[in-house]
């Protein structure tokens, strides 16, 4: 069975892991993330249909069975999803807090 | 509407792309693509931007064509494919169209072409010290010995081209795998 304790995700698959707190096709996906990021991330389709892979692999996400449009599959976040990114949410307010509290010089 | 064509041949598929666009940005857009022979339309300058691709398998296959459609559905356009290869365009006005986003990606697809130049460089090699010498034998017997050489010249050539292209991208995988080990 696939876990929930996996090592520091990528940008990249954090932000689809987000997006997908809703079903959203690959486009949508595209666009909620670089919405997400005010433009900064831009996830290409290669990589993208890379991730979806092997994130279902994973069964972090799952197809959505039924969708409106059928040839356009849709994909949501699984419970496991969910664990996976909570887990990391604490790893990065780990970084963030000891970044913060040690790398206070940048502020003249 | 009117075509132009160019006859040309790539080893380097970055070049290629390269080339693609700059031939885009000039007014002349990529249509169709046979061995060789690239066949543009006139179309406003800048108007799209091309990728090019190496895929897992063949493009006509089951997998290759569910991944062409799903690339389609974001608001790409499937050009035209060759063997393993698929030329993507979309429109400029959509904004930076790359295919891959991250370097592991990016790292992958460079693999997939470097194991198949890879391949390829053997497979010739290994042809050229068994069978190409009979070949060539027979070919002197049938035609004089003037077609012996030529033949056999235009076939190293085969063998460097696709050894370099090996040696290249081995280089640039490498240079990836190096940045990839403090960033993504």
């Amino acid at each position: 069975m696939p876990t929930a304790t996996p090592g520091p995700l990528t940008e990249t698959v954090f932000y689809i892991l987000l997006a997908l707190s809703t079903p959203l096709h690959g486009y949508g996906v595209m666009q909620r993330v670089s919405e997400l990021s005010e433009g900064r991330v831009s996830i290409g389709p290669g990589t993208l249909y890379g991730a979806f892979t092997s994130l279902a692999e994973k069964d972090w996400i799952v197809p959505v069975v039924g969708a409106a449009n059928d040839r356009k599959k849709e994909y949501v976040l699984t419970d496991l999803g969910r664990d996976v990114v909570h887990a990391e949410l604490v790893r990065l307010e780990e970084l963030l807090r000891n970044g913060r509290t040690i790398a206070n010089w940048s502020t003249r | 509407m009117s075509t132009e064509t160019v006859r040309k041949l790539y080893w380097d598929f970055e070049k290629e792309e390269r080339w693609l666009n700059e031939m885009a940005e000039r007014g002349l857009s990529l249509v169709s693509y046979r061995w060789g022979t690239y066949e543009f339309e006139k179309s406003e300058p800048g108007e799209w931007v091309y990728r090019i691709q190496f895929l897992d398998e063949d493009a006509r296959t089951q997998k290759s064509r569910e991944y062409i459609d799903f690339v389609t559905e974001t608001g790409a356009e499937r050009v035209t494919t060759y063997r393993q290869w698929v030329y993507f365009r979309r429109l400029a006005t959509q904004g930076p169209f790359d295919l891959f986003s991250d370097l592991d990606s990016r790292l992958g697809h460079y693999k997939r072409v470097s194991t198949f130049y890879g391949a390829m460089t053997a497979i010739l090699s290994m042809l050229m010290v068994t069978v190409l010498a009979r070949i060539v034998g027979i070919i002197e017997e049938a035609f004089g010995e003037l077609w012996g050489l030529p033949i056999f010249i235009v076939y190293l050539v085969l063998v460097l081209v696709f050894f370099t292209q090996t040696l290249r991208l081995t280089r640039r995988v490498k240079a990836l795998e190096a940045r990839r080990k403090i960033e993504e």
